[in-house]
């Protein structure tokens, strides 16, 4: 059997809208996902109970059921209440929705591995909690949460193409549009496994380089440059 | 030093105090009286409830069953009341818990500008002062983590008295250091001591209860067995399980 790329080039338009529409909405829902994810994990952490309880719905029910189950509910449920929400915005929703549950557990282990003693000496000078845990206990916690957070990330990126099931056109999308047209399951998923390997890892490389700059003031890396 | 003590107004008042962690009886019905400038330390074996004592005079604990007022001010669960006493009583910790996202400076002018809301140049003169008087603001720009161990509580100390704090709270502030660092800690608080601060140290260091306290709180699983000035404490307690603790911390 030949490999046929030439029958891939044909049909490259289809290919750069995929590449383009995936990273537009991995660009939207990741940030959205962290600020989403840094607000539940401040309720979930809340000495008040009625505050914590529905944050732990929220993070049980999103880890619980399959993204592609929440997708389908979005997209084909809610038209029956009639609510209509197009296949692009669905999957903005849905992806942060999913990524937040996930930023805020791992914002959550990242505040439990800050040493007691940081909040025992801002509650001894008398700092207010909301006070301290903005300037004291989250300026701690990047060193923690970056490499899980990067994952989870990464994790967004790729199931982005669950949305291929409800016509978004992204990457994957696009793959089934091609194959369709050429009969090349092999060359077309080959090339598409490729260029989500290519974003990963261009991604990954982003998230260290960003790191290792953050890390430049951390306190831990203090110790190295002494 | 010119009024006598006994004349001076109470600063801390803990009155039959009992706490428990579970089952465990902690405190159990501890009482103790504070004055205005009094030097206090308390010692004990480890387990006795001496840190959970004092961590009860700033709340950093919950005590279950009696009073205590700082400055008139009973604790109660009331979140306003709380934050104000916090803000009366510094308090050092055997690691230091500095903030070691923060430059030295900024660890001290976070409390006075934000509880105190004061303007950041009048909190840098007060922390200025402070470093000075703990003999580091060569240091103000460093991280903590570039300080040695006895550094980083001397920052510990003038972060709290950033905050001009009517009472000083340190629990085994020294018990962390390596020993060639003791002296300088030790030295910044006998300094404070001298200068009439309300002082409530928990501590193994005999030389330094001798030398500073004006009265020896000596704790026992969770009751305060003993209360008496330096030199009776050290030559003739009272009680046998004083003695005993005595021969044991002293023979070293």
């Amino acid at each position: 059997m030949e490999f046929d790329l030439l029958a891939i080039w044909g049909h490259r338009g289809i290919l750069i809208e995929g590449v383009l529409t995936t990273l537009l909405i991995s660009v939207i829902s990741i940030p959205i996902a962290i600020i989403l994810g840094a607000g539940i994990c401040l309720l979930r952490i809340s000495p008040k109970r009625t505050m914590r309880w529905p944050a732990v719905a929220y993070i049980e029910l999103m880890r619980n059921i399959p993204l592609l189950i929440l997708i389908f509910m979005v997209f084909y449920a809610l038209p029956f209440y009639g609510i209509r929400i197009s296949g692009f915005t669905t999957g903005i929703i849905c992806l942060s929705a999913y990524g937040a549950a996930y930023f805020a557990e791992i914002f959550r282990g990242g505040v439990e591995a800050v040493p007691k003693g940081q909040f025992e000496a801002s509650r001894a000078l008398g700092l207010k909690y909301s006070f301290y845990m903005r300037r004291v206990i989250f300026p701690q916690l990047y060193s923690y949460v970056f490499p899980p957070g990067t994952n989870i990330a990464l994790t967004m990126i790729k199931e982005s193409s669950l949305l291929s099931m409800i016509t978004v056109t992204e990457l994957t999308y696009a793959a089934s549009d091609i194959n369709g047209r050429t009969f090349t399951p092999v060359e077309t998923f080959a090339t598409i496994a490729l260029i989500y390997w290519g974003i990963s890892t261009l991604f990954l490389k982003l998230a260290g380089s960003t790191q290792a700059r953050l890390g430049a003031h951390d306190s831990n890396s203090a110790i190295t440059l002494r | 030093m010119t009024t006598a003590l006994e004349d001076r107004p109470v600063m801390i008042k803990i009155h039959n105090m009992n706490k428990w962690y579970g089952d465990f009886h902690v405190l159990k019905g501890v009482s103790l009286d504070v004055r205005k400038g009094e030097r206090i330390v308390i010692c004990g074996p480890s387990g006795s409830g001496k840190s959970t004592l004092i961590r009860c005079i700033n709340r950093l604990e919950e005590h279950k069953d009696g009073d205590i007022l700082v400055d008139g001010t009973p604790l109660t669960d009331d979140t306003k009341n709380i934050d104000q006493i916090r803000s009366e009583v510094g308090m050092c910790f055997q690691q230091f818990n500095l903030f070691p996202h923060l430059t030295i400076l900024e660890n001290c002018l976070l409390a006075p500008m934000s509880v105190r809301k004061m303007s950041h140049n009048a909190a840098t003169d007060i922390a200025m002062k402070y470093l000075e008087k703990v003999k580091i603001p060569d240091q103000a720009d460093k991280y903590p983590n570039q300080l040695s161990g006895g550094q980083q509580q001397r920052v510990a100390i003038a972060r709290a008295l950033c905050m001009q704090p009517q009472v000083m709270l340190f629990d085994e502030p020294t018990s962390a250091l390596d020993p060639e660092m003791i002296g300088e800690v030790l030295e910044a608080m006998e300094e404070l001591a001298r200068e009439g601060m309300t002082m409530i140290c928990v501590t193994h260091e005999m030389g330094f209860a001798r030398k500073v306290a004006d009265r020896i709180v000596f704790m026992d699983k969770g009751q305060i067995v003993e209360i008496n000035d330096p030199g009776s404490f050290f030559d003739t307690p009272k009680e046998m399980r004083t003695k005993t603790f005595l021969t044991q911390v002293l023979q070293h």
